[in-house]
């Protein structure tokens, strides 16, 4: 697999001491990474040895980017020590990374997709004479490299018209044959968009990439690839590691409890009686959305309970979400409220029929930002309704009493700063108006996707309250999607769990529990 | 006493609280009436002429075409698009209402008949490119800067086929000097057809639902279409506002100059974007208001005015323009840095 064979190189990355095991090319001593107050990483210590698999386990949020990051030299360790062959390094940089051997394939392809695949492989360091690339000898090298990986395609190729798993392959390429000896490599779910038979040949590719000596480190979420890839295991929650693993001695349920495994504190408030549930207000058959990300879901939600949808990202939870709301076309299914089937379900249409809309990123698909906070808590109603308006023409007036009751209601802060710009509240505020605003009219359902992200704990305990309260006085049904398991064992009457696009769980009364959550959304279910 | 002073390391004097005040005035209003009064009283000093009535009726008359445009061109900055076919319109009007006035009033010799036909054209052509620029952006979405580029190719050829490079002459009186005399208070008529369109702009974008969705779409056309928003509806009535604007001041233009002219405004683009930034638009879309424009429009022509007055050649006078604008936004900048001072100030001493 490496390009160049060298003889000398392999013989100083042959396995070495007692234990048989490869020497240790990278180790993090007590890393440490805060960013600003949060500690995204705290005092984890990790060896990637030569001609070993490391795979990184954790949930959304565990740290597991920031490691990475920390390991490509895209953050800079608050505290602790990187170390690269025994030697420690103090300037750690992206490119300093790259010198010392580190690569990365991530999702994010770093091809120039208008090129061929040879002018990708050299981007930066094209052989040249006298300033004219030598297109030859890049064909002739490409060519042997490609051979290597067993690639279909030629160095010619075009990037753009190739596959997203042959992309892939140049990608890897690119990151494997550079020159050097070998050193890191990292896969963050290299799987994740291509076939299974592809797959396969991947996992190829990391065995010979082993076997020459490299230090794999891979992130993925499916449990049965990290046992055909992984040497080690080293699970990742709340930024701290909780322990290493030999793959090989450690069962799928105790990764999953490591991983998921925290306490509930008292920021919920109490779940729906069962007298307090009604009708089935929304009802969803057969769901499959045109990009792929929904490959079949059913479901009925019903007047005054709170139903959680958890999953991973890219699980496609929130583009249930977003077909709802006709953001993300369907291919098939049928949606009905309250017994009558919504044809083409869009923003304005599901309003109409009193839904309420919280969409997952606030700063992108939320806010305006250099818009009041009264007209952004508004907005929709003045879109969608003559509430506000008469003859077309805002009643100001009017619309400052309505928005002044909301944001006390809903404390969004500070209380004079209606006419500001949102974008100069906080986070959580922003955040909070936006609650306001998917309750501004009276609702039937509201939809809300990852309601408290980034959101502070005061201000989240506030959401959770107003949540429950709308469910429980107005008999509101509501679709909570979250990716933090934690809020949907405390918010949630009922939750379904998606994985690959499809619903894996759904989970009642006693069964939401964190560890259910997660083993679910990780695709493993447990034998009961 | 040391400890307590300790924890509040500020005290506030009356010298801060003073400073506090002038940043959230500045912060509010921006530096346009700061700036504009400073010209104005500087030119008044400097010059005998500048500050009598004659010369201030004609600044407002002069400002009338560049200021209908002006706020064209700030509609559509605010729906974050960009609008480069001004100065094609302008000639294609001038010639085409030209054109049409001459024939109703040869036809029928009634003037009233002619000058409104003439005005009926005329807001055809502004609804007729408006229509094709907003569906070129909302629907075909295509790049607001190359489809009014093209637009303004084609509509430049379409004015040469259409006049033959002629000048249209013999218009009605009452067009080609009616207008543009003098009517109540020594102001000329031409003001007095302008004032109304600006009130009628200011309230729709200041208090109609679709000002509300034109500031939504420009300030994030991602949260505005999921808020419910119809965002390509609002969008091309963004460009169809805004040439049925341009190609009214471009019609005023004609009546002005008192014949038709295939060349007629050829710096009216640049012009526009530049009066609507120095009154505070943003090319990034969702800022811009009418009152600003106002006084961008304002500014720049009693610039130009008191310039001239002065005697300093053309040249100089650009590069004074220029260096106005970049002046404008750079101040601007700082308008945004004393807003959120302010802002911060305020959610301070709440939290105390």
């Amino acid at each position: 697999m490496v390009p160049t064979t060298r003889t000398s190189a392999e013989s100083t990355h042959q396995p070495s001491g007692d234990d048989g095991r490869g020497e240790a090319v990278l180790e993090l001593k007590n890393a440490t990474k805060r960013f600003g107050a949060v500690t995204a990483l705290e005092d984890v210590s990790l060896s990637l040895r030569a001609g070993e698999c490391l795979v990184l386990l954790g949930e959304n949020g565990a740290g597991k980017s920031t490691l990475v990051g920390a390991i490509l030299g895209r953050h800079r360790l608050s505290e602790g020590e990187l170390i690269i062959r025994g030697e420690t390094v103090e300037q750690y940089s992206p490119l300093e990374a790259r010198e010392r051997g580190v690569r990365a394939v991530t999702q994010e392809f770093s091809l120039c997709e208008n090129l061929n695949v040879y002018e990708n492989l050299f981007v930066g360091q094209e052989p040249h004479r006298a300033g004219i690339r030598r297109k030859r000898v890049m064909q002739e090298e490409a060519r042997q490299r490609l051979r290597e990986v067993e690639a279909s395609f030629l160095p010619t190729d075009t990037v753009s018209t190739l596959t997203r798993a042959e992309q892939q392959l140049v990608e890897i390429c690119k990151a494997v044959t550079q020159r050097g000896d070998p050193g890191v490599i990292l896969f963050d779910e290299p799987t994740a968009a291509i076939s299974v038979s592809e797959a396969e040949k991947l996992f190829g590719i990391i065995d010979r990439l082993k076997a020459a000596g490299w230090a794999i480190v891979y992130i993925s979420h499916r449990m049965e690839e990290l046992r055909r890839v992984g040497d080690d295991v080293a699970v990742l929650r709340d930024g701290k590691l909780i322990d290493t693993h030999r793959l090989e001695s450690v069962s799928d349920q105790q990764l999953v409890n490591e991983m998921a495994g925290r306490e509930l504190d008292t920021v919920f408030p109490a779940k729906a009686q069962e007298h307090e549930v009604g009708d089935v207000v929304l009802r969803v058959d057969g769901m499959v959305t045109r990009n792929g990300k929904v490959r079949e879901a059913s479901f009925e939600l019903r007047k005054g309970e709170v139903l959680g949808i958890g999953g991973l990202v890219g699980s496609g939870k929130g583009d249930i979400a977003s077909a709802l709301f006709g953001l993300s076309p369907m291919s098939s299914g049928t949606i009905h409220v309250d017994g009558k089937p919504v044809s083409r379900p869009s923003t304005r249409s599901m309003y109409r029929n009193g839904f309420g809309f919280l969409a997952e990123d606030r700063k992108r698909e939320g806010i305006l930002p250099e818009t009041s906070v009264v007209t952004n808590v508004l907005i929709e109603r003045l879109a969608v309704s003559n509430a506000y308006s008469r003859i077309g023409f805002q009643v100001k007036r009017k619309m400052r009493q309505a928005a002044s009751r909301l944001i006390e209601e809903f404390d969004v802060r500070p209380p004079g700063a209606s006419k500001m710009p949102i974008s100069q509240l906080s986070g959580g505020n922003q955040q909070k108006a936006l609650i306001a605003r998917t309750l501004a009219a009276p609702r039937r359902v509201l939809v809300v996707v990852e309601p408290t992200a980034g959101v502070d704990v005061g201000s989240r305990m506030e959401i959770y309250r107003q949540l429950r309260q709308q469910c429980r006085d107005q008999g509101i049904g509501i679709v909570l999607v979250s990716s933090d398991a934690e809020e949907l064992v405390g918010m949630s009457d009922r939750v379904l769990v998606m994985s690959s696009g499809r619903i894996s769980a759904s989970l009642n009364g006693s069964e939401i529990t964190p560890d259910n959550i997660v083993a679910a959304s990780f695709g493993y279910m447990k034998e009961n | 006493m040391s400890s307590e002073t300790l924890e509040k390391p500020k005290e506030i004097g009356a010298g801060r609280r003073a400073v506090d005040w002038i940043i959230d005035i500045f912060g509010r209003v921006g530096p346009l009436p700061v700036l504009l009064g400073g010209v104005f009283i500087y030119f008044a000093i400097a010059t005998p002429t500048f500050a009598t009535a004659n010369n201030l009726t004609e600044l407002a008359q002069r400002s009338v075409f560049l200021l209908l445009m002006a706020m064209g061109q700030m509609i559509v900055l605010v729906s974050g698009g960009f609008d480069l076919s001004v100065a094609a319109v302008v000639s294609f009007v001038s010639i085409v209402s030209a054109q049409v006035m001459l024939e109703v009033f040869v036809g029928s010799g009634n003037e009233t008949l002619a000058i409104l036909a003439s005005l009926g054209m005329v807001i055809l052509v502004g609804v007729g490119v408006g229509l094709v620029n907003g569906i070129g952006v909302a629907i075909l979405k295509i790049n607001a800067f190359i489809v009014t580029l093209a637009v303004a190719t084609i509509v430049g050829g379409l004015t040469i086929i259409v006049s033959g490079g002629a000048t249209v002459t013999g218009l009605p009186e009452t067009f080609s000097r009616g207008l543009s005399s003098e009517g109540p208070l020594g102001i000329s008529w031409m003001v007095y057809l302008t004032i109304p369109v600006v009130i009628a702009v200011y309230f729709l974008t200041n208090n109609s639902v679709y000002g509300s969705h034109l500031y939504a779409l420009g300030d994030n056309p991602t949260a505005a279409r999921i808020a419910g928003i119809r965002v390509n509806q609002t969008t091309i009535l963004a460009y169809v506002l805004a040439s049925v604007l341009i190609a009214y001041g471009a019609w005023l233009l004609t009546a002005r100059i008192g014949s038709g002219q295939p060349t007629l405004g050829a710096s009216y683009t640049m012009e526009t974007i530049t009066a609507a930034v120095i009154g505070g638009a943003s090319l990034r879309g969702g800022r811009g208001t009418i009152i600003g424009v106002v006084l961008g429009v304002l500014f720049m022509q009693m610039l130009t005015n008191g310039m001239n007055l002065v005697k300093l050649d053309t040249n100089s006078q650009q590069i004074a323009i220029g260096v106005a604008l970049l002046f404008a936004v750079l101040i601007d900048r700082l308008r945004d840095r004393a807003r959120t001072y302010s802002a911060v100030r305020r959610r301070l001493a709440l939290n105390s």
